[in-house]
C-alpha cells in the first residue's frame, strides 16, 4: 500500500495561523509590562499550541484520491515444456513464442492500469519464477499444471492465475481435478491456449507392448499401436530392433492401427525391443516415432547332462524318467565301445575327449563315468555347476577325477547292505528336498549291494541303509555335489517288490535330486539394479548395489565404485554412498540427459580384496510424454478453468483476461491528530501554567 | 595237524572264491533264457547266447556274467535280469500268473527279445496278444534306434537264415516308444550266435547275427 501522507498540504495550515497570532497577543496584553520577555515566552508557547491543535485538527481536503488498495494479484504461467517447441500457428514461430507474445502484451496492459508487475512463472514438471521471460526455453520433459498450483498455494498466492500453454498435461490429472484444485486454494484460472497448426502432419508409434519375460530360444510376440495422420498415402516402414540391431521390417497400415511382430529372444538376460518409423517430410515431430519395451530372457529349463561310462539298467531307467520330466532340459552321454567311444544318444562322436558344452549345463549326473569326463566339470562346479556321481560298471566310479569334491569317499569295495529299508535323514538341505517331494524312502527298498565309503567332514549323508551310506551331499563353492553309493536305483522301478508306490518314490527321488542338483545359485556376492530399464532424458537414475559374503550375509562398509558409460555420462568412477536402513547396500544416482543406452559396472572392494563385480544396463530414451500427442488440447485447459470458475480465452480478446477487481477509491476520511502532537500540547500548556506559578504565584 | 592246514586252505580258498563270486555278480549283469511253458523247445540253440555274451563283452563296455541265467516266466527272480531271451520252433504257452508277471517285468523295464527259430511264430502271436490285448506287434522301421545305436543296419534285420521267403521283420512291443520286446522272424539271429560249427553259417552272416545281438542289448541297457 501506499504510504499514506500525515502531514497536511500548506494550504491547510494558514487558517491556523492568524489564530495563532491572536491567541499570543492576547497572551502579551494580559501579560505584566515589567516582565517583557517572560510575556513574550508565554505568548510563543500559547501560540504554538494553538497552532498544533489547529493542524491536527484540521479537516483534510485534499482533492487527489489516496488510493488504500490496488487491483488484484494477477500471477501468469508459461508452460515450458517440451510440446511448447512445437510449430505454433504463425509460420516460423513456436507454441512458446506465441504464448510470450500474448504474455507480453498482457503484462503491458496490466502495467498501462496502474497494476504492480505481475508474477511470472514457468512451470512444466517444475515451477520456477521467471525474472527475464524474453530468455525462456523449453525445457521440461512433462507438464504437469496442478504441481504448478500446489506451489502457488504454499506461497499463499490467491486470485487469477493466467495460464499460457497448450493445453498439454502429462502429468495424468484430470482437467476438472486441477480447475477444482485451483478453486480451493482461491485461484481462478483464466486460460490463454497457443493451439499451434491446425493441420497436422504426424507418424506416432504410441505404444510397444509385449512378454515382461520370456524363455531363452523362444520367440518374442510384440505389440504395437501406430497412428497416422496426413500421411494416408501408404508407403511408410517400420523397423523392429533388438538392442539396437534391425530385426525386421513392417509395413505400416495407411491409416496406422495395430502391428503385430516376432522376434527372436535372445540370449539370458535384457533386451530392448525397438519399433521405429523413419522421419517423414513435413512431419510434426519425429520424437514420437519410436517406442520401446524391455524383455528380460530367462534361462530356459535346467539343463542336465546325464552321462555313464557304460550302458546299463541304471542308466537306461533314469534316462527315461529325465527325458521324461517336462521341467528339464537333458542330454544323455554314454560310454558304449570297449575303445571308450562316447555316444550322445543313438550318436557316435567323434574323438571326444572330455565332455564339452558344460558351461550350457547346470547339472551333471554322472554313473560310472570314467575320470577323463569330468576333468572339465571339477571347475565349473565350484562355479555353480552341480553334480551327482554314482558307481557303475564301466568305471571307477567315485574314484574319479570329481572325487576331491565327493561328500562321501570311496573306502572299499561293495557290500551288502543285508535289505535293510533305507532311512532319510531330513535335516539337511538335500534331505529336507526330499522329504518335501514326498519321496518316501521307507517305499524303496534298499539296494542290495553299495560301495563302501566314507563321510568327508562337513557333509550330508542323507540316505543310509544298512549302516552304510548311500547318499551323501554337500556344497563346493557355489556348486551342489551329491554321490550315491550304488548303481541299483533302477530296482524301484524293476523288482519283483515294484509296486505304484515304489515307482512313484523312484521319480520323487529322482526328480527332487535333480530339482536340488539344478536349483538356482546362491546369490552373487554383488549385485547392480537401476531403478528403471528405461528413462527419459532429463531423468535421473538410481543404481542399488547389494554387496554379500559367500554366505549371503550383508557387507557393510565396502568400498563400492560406479562406472557409468553412455552418452555425455562422466567417465571417471563414482563412489556408491551406503544407503540409510539397509545393510549392504550402496546408491548412485546420475542425471541423464542424452539417449542412448547406459551402462554401470559396479566394483566392490572391502580393505583391498575383491569382493565382486556386477552390471546394470538401461536405455534412455528422447522425452517423448509431450510430444506423443503433439497436437495441442485446449478442450482441456478449457474444461480446467471453467472448473475454478474461470474461462478459456482466444487470443484476439486479450484485454478480457485482466481481472474483474475493480478500482477502489478511498473514501475521505477523517485525521485524527497524532497521539504525539496532542502530547505536545498538553505539555506547552502545562508549561505556560507552571512558569506563571512560578513568576507570578 | 594236516587237516587244520587243509581246513583253513579251504576256508580261503572258498572265502576267495566268495569274494570273487560276489565281485562279478555284484559288477556283472546276468541275462537269461526265458524257461517257458507249452512245450516248445527253450533250450535251443545252447551256445547262442553264451557267444552273444562273449560278443558284448569284448566289443562294448558292458559286462555281462559269461553264463547266461535260466528263469522261468513266474518266477520273481525274472526282475534280476534286466535282458531276457526267448527262443524255439514250437508252442509257447503262459499262465495268467507268468502273463501278470511278464507284464509287471516289462513295463518296470524289462527287454525281452523274442527270436523265432521256426515255427514259433504261430503260438507266439497269441500269447503276446493275451500279454498286451491293448498292443500290437508293429514293425520298426529301420530307421529306429534299435538298428542303429551301436552297429549300423541301415536295411533293417540281417538275414541269417531262409525261413519263408522274403526279407525278414523286425516287430516291438512298444510302452511310452521304448521296445520292450523285439521280436526277429524270418531270420534266425540265434542260429547265427550259435558256434560256427553248429549251423556252418559263413562268418558274414554269424558277423551280422552277432552284431545285430549286441544291438539288443546295448538299446536295452540304454532305453
Amino acid at each position: 500500500m501506499a504510504p499514506v501522507a500525515w502531514w497536511p498540504p500548506p494550504a491547510a495550515l494558514w487558517p491556523a495561523v492568524p489564530v495563532a497570532a491572536l491567541v499570543a497577543w492576547l497572551t502579551l496584553r494580559g501579560t505584566p509590562r515589567a516582565d517583557g520577555r517572560r510575556a513574550w515566552l508565554l505568548a510563543v508557547l500559547r501560540g504554538l499550541s494553538v497552532l498544533l491543535l489547529a493542524t491536527g485538527l484540521a479537516l483534510p481536503h485534499s482533492p487527489a484520491p489516496i488510493p488504500s488498495q490496488t487491483l488484484p494479484e494477477v500471477t501468469l504461467a508459461v508452460d515450458t515444456s517440451l510440446s511448447m517447441s512445437l510449430p505454433g500457428k504463425q509460420a516460423g514461430r513456436t507454441r512458446l513464442s506465441e504464448a510470450l507474445q500474448a504474455l507480453q502484451g498482457l503484462s503491458g496492459e496490466l502495467r498501462a492500469r496502474g497494476a504492480e508487475a505481475p508474477r511470472v512463472l514457468a512451470f512444466d514438471e517444475s515451477t520456477r519464477p521467471v525474472a527475464e521471460a524474453g530468455a525462456l526455453q523449453t525445457r521440461g520433459a512433462g507438464t504437469d499444471l496442478s504441481a504448478c498450483l500446489e506451489g502457488l498455494a504454499a506461497q499463499g498466492v490467491r486470485g487469477d492465475v493466467v495460464v499460457l500453454g497448450d493445453g498439454q498435461d502429462t502429468s495424468g490429472a484430470g482437467a476438472q481435478q486441477v480447475g477444482a484444485l485451483a478453486a480451493a486454494h482461491g485461484m481462478r484460472l483464466l486460460g490463454l491456449c497457443t493451439e499451434g497448426l491446425s493441420e497436422l502432419k504426424d507418424v506416432a508409434v504410441d505404444g510397444l507392448s509385449g512378454p515382461r519375460r520370456v524363455r531363452a530360444g523362444s520367440t518374442v510376440n510384440l505389440v504395437a499401436q501406430v497412428r497416422v495422420r496426413g500421411f494416408e498415402g501408404g508407403g511408410l516402414k517400420a523397423e523392429l530392433l533388438r538392442d539396437g540391431q534391425i530385426e525386421a521390417r513392417a509395413a505400416v497400415p495407411g491409416k496406422g492401427g495395430t502391428l503385430a511382430l516376432k522376434a527372436r529372444a535372445g540370449g539370458v538376460g535384457q533386451h530392448r525391443y525397438a519399433l521405429r518409423v523413419a522421419p517423414q517430410t513435413g512431419e510434426l515431430s519425429a520424437a514420437n516415432n519410436a517406442a520401446a519395451v524391455t524383455v528380460e530372457v530367462i534361462p530356459d529349463k535346467p539343463r542336465v547332462l546325464l552321462v555313464a561310462g557304460a550302458p546299463s539298467p541304471e542308466y537306461a531307467r533314469l534316462k527315461a524318467l529325465l527325458l521324461d520330466d517336462p521341467g528339464l532340459r537333458v542330454s544323455c552321454y554314454v560310454v558304449k565301445g570297449a575303445s571308450g567311444q562316447l555316444w550322445r544318444d543313438d550318436t557316435k562322436l567323434e574323438a571326444v575327449q572330455s565332455l564339452t558344452g558344460l558351461e550350457q549345463m547346470n547339472a551333471i549326473i554322472a554313473l560310472g563315468t570314467p575320470a577323463a569326463l569330468l576333468e572339465g566339470a571339477t571347475e565349473r562346479v565350484r562355479g555353480g555347476l552341480g553334480l551327482l556321481v554314482a558307481p557303475g560298471p564301466g568305471a571307477a566310479g567315485l574314484g574319479s577325477a570329481a572325487a576331491a569334491l565327493l561328500p562321501l569317499r570311496p573306502s572299499g569295495q561293495r557290500v551288502a547292505t543285508g535289505g535293510v529299508p533305507p532311512r532319510l535323514n531330513a535335516g539337511g538341505a538335500l534331505g529336507k528336498a526330499l522329504a518335501e517331494a514326498g519321496a518316501r524312502v521307507a517305499d524303496l527298498a534298499t539296494p542290495r549291494t553299495v560301495l563302501q565309503t566314507r563321510a568327508v567332514a562337513g557333509a550330508e549323508t542323507v540316505l543310509s541303509g544298512g549302516g552304510r551310506a548311500l547318499l551323501g551331499a554337500w556344497t563346493v563353492g557355489r556348486g551342489r555335489v551329491a554321490a550315491l553309493t550304488t548303481d541299483e536305483t533302477y530296482r524301484w522301478l524293476l523288482s519283483a517288490q515294484a509296486d505304484a508306490r515304489s515307482r512313484q518314490g523312484y521319480a520323487r527321488f529322482w526328480g527332487a535330486l535333480a530339482g536340488w542338483l539344478t536349483a538356482p545359485q546362491p546369490t552373487a556376492p554383488v549385485t547392480a539394479q537401476l531403478d528403471r530399464d528405461t528413462y527419459e532424458t532429463g531423468d535421473t537414475a538410481r543404481l542399488v548395489v547389494q554387496v554379500s559374503d559367500g554366505q549371503g550375509r550383508p557387507v557393510p562398509g565396502a568400498s563400492v565404485e560406479a562406472r557409468w558409460s553412455g552418452p555425455a555420462l562422466p567417465t571417471e568412477p563414482g563412489r556408491c554412498t551406503p544407503l540409510d536402513g539397509t545393510a549392504g547396500a550402496y546408491q548412485a544416482l546420475m542425471a541423464l540427459e542424452r539417449a542412448g543406452e547406459v551402462k554401470v559396472a559396479v566394483t566392490a572392494r572391502q580393505g583391498g580384496r575383491l569382493l565382486g563385480k556386477a552390471e546394470a544396463r538401461a536405455q534412455v530414451l528422447e522425452a517423448t510424454r509431450e510430444l506423443r500427442q503433439p497436437e495441442a488440447n485446449p478442450a482441456w485447459l478449457a474444461a480446467a478453468c471453467e472448473a475454478s470458475g474461470g474461462k478459456l480465452l482466444k487470443e484476439a480478446k486479450v484485454a478480457q483476461l485482466l481481472p474483474e477487481g475493480k478500482e477502489e477509491i478511498p473514501a475521505q476520511h477523517h485525521r485524527a491528530p497524532e497521539p504525539w502532537v496532542l502530547g505536545l500540547v498538553v505539555g506547552l500548556w502545562a508549561a505556560d501554567w507552571w512558569l506563571r506559578r512560578r513568576w507570578w504565584g | 595237524m594236516r587237516w587244520r592246514g587243509a581246513l583253513w586252505a579251504g576256508l580261503m580258498l572258498v572265502g576267495l572264491a566268495a569274494g570273487v563270486a560276489r565281485g562279478q555278480g555284484d559288477e556283472a549283469l546276468v541275462v537269461a533264457r526265458l524257461k517257458y511253458g507249452g512245450g516248445g523247445d527253450w533250450y535251443a540253440n545252447p551256445t547262442g547266447l553264451p557267444n552273444l555274451i562273449r560278443a558284448v563283452n569284448s566289443r562294448t563296455k558292458i559286462r555281462l556274467a559269461p553264463t547266461p541265467a535260466v528263469v522261468e516266466p513266474g518266477s520273481p527272480r525274472l526282475f534280476d535280469y534286466p535282458v531276457v531271451f526267448i527262443t524255439g520252433h514250437g508252442n509257447i504257452a503262459f499262465t495268467p500268473a507268468e502273463r501278470a508277471n511278464l507284464r509287471r517285468y516289462l513295463l518296470g523295464g524289462g527287454f525281452l527279445h523274442i527270436d523265432d527259430n521256426y515255427g514259433l511264430d504261430e503260438f507266439l502271436r497269441p500269447e503276446l496278444r493275451k500279454l498286451f490285448p491293448d498292443r500290437r506287434l508293429t514293425e520298426l522301421p529301420f530307421s529306429h534306434p534299435v538298428y542303429h545305436c551301436f552297429y549300423p543296419f541301415a536295411r533293417g534285420l540281417p538275414k541269417v537264415h531262409e525261413h519263408h521267403g522274403g526279407p525278414p521283420h523286425g516287430y516291438g512291443l512298444l510302452d511310452k516308444g521304448r521296445v520292450m520286446v523285439f521280436y526277429s522272424y524270418n531270420t534266425d539271429l540265434n542260429d547265427g550266435w550259435e558256434d560256427e560249427e553248429v549251423h556252418k553259417d559263413s562268418p558274414t552272416a554269424r558277423e551280422s547275427a552277432l552284431r545285430m545281438g549286441v544291438n539288443l542289448v546295448v538299446y536295452a541297457l540304454t532305453h
